[in-house]
């Protein structure tokens, strides 16, 4: 039967991620009929030895999660179907195929909502460039206010004060007036010297307020069976600076460090984001080429002493196969 | 015979979001007129009529169901029964200037309200609790789950989403996703 034989071939290509030339309609009978499905398989020389049991289970149970999942498009006459229909393990499938529309119901409906409603973009209603503009404006409008009311304060003193000063008195005031906004950009010059060295020491990245450090297991490709199962990957100490709440107490942060750029060592990833509130994940695909995912997007990353900017993986066959690793290794 | 608008939002969902904004101030508006802005607030009228919103779109996947009137008028219907339902659960008195509501004649009508998601047995709260743990976990299964059986999907939308090379490959991928599931629902099972 075809639908026997397809399903028992790409169970297997599932389960064991390589192909094979196989009896796969026998072994999909055996599957059907066997009490004990290793012992058969391997008595008849049905697969290779190397299989383990443990494998060989997971595939028959995939067999018959595809069978119950084809179920309504299946022959109702055919004596092998008929007999399917009254197993155990594909009862247990069916059932459980049978839940998973609702299963999924709830996110379905906030994926759905979040749709109409534009929730995703909500956080980027405000776009980064528009906050800073407008602080920037707001320090600056901030700035033009006092300035207005120093002059408005210097002349009032001027009318109410020095009423009949001479020429040098004037000039001598105007003198002073000019003096006055020398004293207060020495002091705007201050204040950004003090806060920039208060910052500067932010970025050392260890001690920095704007920095979330965490420790990640660098995700190993195993390989496309399930060899080294038990095999861990290094641990790495993952460090993200957040851009945009450092910006708005400090703009000079800009001068130091590049939005989107990375410091990679041995057992440190320094990233430098728009924000320090995302899922990152680290995988070496080969023997020192690693990867860095980040929320749902892949950067290549390579060990630098100094910061590299971030670039987007777009080939679609790499992000495949780091998808691939990181699900083995979830 | 379907209207022209359920045809159409059957054969392209991504209409859902048009239709979604402008049936939006409609049903606002005929929600108001029923029960007056005493009785409900914007922020139950918006929960109301969102939930309105997913009645109709998981109808879309039913071949039974038919539409005699237009979508707008079909939305305001379930507004108005998913309104009156949550009187009833909340058993808030409202005043009505709908002569229908008053005649309760809008029973023999549009009945359709939102279907509650209830876990009957164990099993089923197994495969839920499941869920939630691969959701939280990250990853893509959860949302290939979801776009598979809740938004009825095809293989070719789910490899574009995910960037797989081609559908066989988001198959396979599906394939891991639902053996997974299944896996953790037998441990929640067994414990």
């Amino acid at each position: 039967m075809k639908v026997i034989t397809e399903i028992t071939k790409n169970t297997y290509e599932l389960t064991f991620n390589s192909e094979a030339e196989y009896e796969w309609f026998q072994i999909g009978r055996l599957f059907i009929e066997s009490d004990d499905i290793y012992k058969d398989l391997i008595e008849n020389a049905l697969i290779k030895k190397n299989k383990s049991k443990e494998d060989v289970l997971s595939w028959r149970d995939l067999f018959f999660m595809e069978i119950a999942e084809q179920n309504e498009h299946l022959d109702d006459q055919n004596p092998l179907i008929k007999l399917i229909r009254t197993l155990p393990l594909f009862i247990s499938n069916i059932k459980f195929i049978n839940h998973l529309p609702k299963a999924t119901a709830a996110l379905g409906r906030e994926i759905l909502l979040d749709e109409l409603i534009d929730n995703k973009n909500a956080d980027q209603l405000i776009p980064d460039k528009l906050i800073e503009a407008a602080l920037k404006k707001k320090s600056r409008d901030d700035l033009k206010r006092n300035f207005e009311e120093w002059n408005a304060e210097d002349e009032i003193k001027e009318t109410v004060f020095v009423p009949n000063k001479s020429e040098s008195e004037k000039i001598y005031t105007k003198k002073f007036s000019y003096l006055k906004y020398l004293i207060a950009a020495c002091f705007i010059g201050a204040i950004a010297v003090i806060g920039y060295n208060n910052f500067n020491n932010g970025y050392d990245f260890e001690d920095s307020q704007f920095v979330k450090t965490s420790e990640k297991i660098v995700n190993k490709n195993k390989g496309l069976g399930f060899a080294n199962k038990e095999e861990k990957g290094k641990s790495i100490t993952i460090q993200v600076f957040d851009f945009n709440k450092a910006i708005v107490l400090n703009k000079s942060v800009s001068d130091k460090l590049v939005l989107h750029s990375y410091l990679f060592s041995d057992k440190e990833l320094k990233l430098v984001l728009e924000d320090s509130n995302i899922k990152t994940e680290v995988v070496e695909l080969e023997q020192s080429v690693f990867y860095l995912k980040i929320n749902d997007k892949f950067f290549k990353i390579e060990k630098t002493n100094e910061f590299k900017n971030l670039e987007k993986l777009n080939d679609p066959k790499i992000i495949e196969q780091l998808e691939r690793i990181l699900f083995k290794n979830e | 015979m379907d209207s022209k608008e359920l045809i159409e939002l059957r054969q392209d969902k991504n209409k859902l979001k048009q239709m979604y904004k402008i049936c939006k101030p409609k049903c606002f508006a005929f929600m108001a007129k029923c029960f007056g802005s005493q009785s409900m607030d914007d922020t139950k009228m918006f929960t109301v009529f969102n939930d309105a919103v997913i009645v109709l779109y998981e109808k879309l996947e039913d071949p039974d169901f038919k539409l005699t009137s237009s979508i707008q008028t079909y939305l305001n219907s379930v507004c108005r029964n998913m309104a009156l339902e949550g009187f009833r659960k909340e058993q808030k008195l409202y005043k009505t200037t709908d002569r229908d509501i008053e005649n309760l004649d809008y029973s023999d009508q549009v009945t359709d309200v939102l279907e509650e998601i209830t876990n009957e047995s164990p099993y089923e709260k197994a495969i839920n609790k499941a869920f939630a743990v691969m959701r939280n976990k990250g990853g893509n299964c959860a949302e290939i789950l979801t776009m598979f059986w809740y938004q009825k999907a095809s293989m070719e939308e789910i490899a574009s989403r995910f960037t797989y090379t081609n559908a066989k490959n988001a198959k396979n991928q599906k394939a891991k996703c639902q053996k997974r599931l299944k896996d953790i629902a037998l441990q929640f099972e067994r414990n």
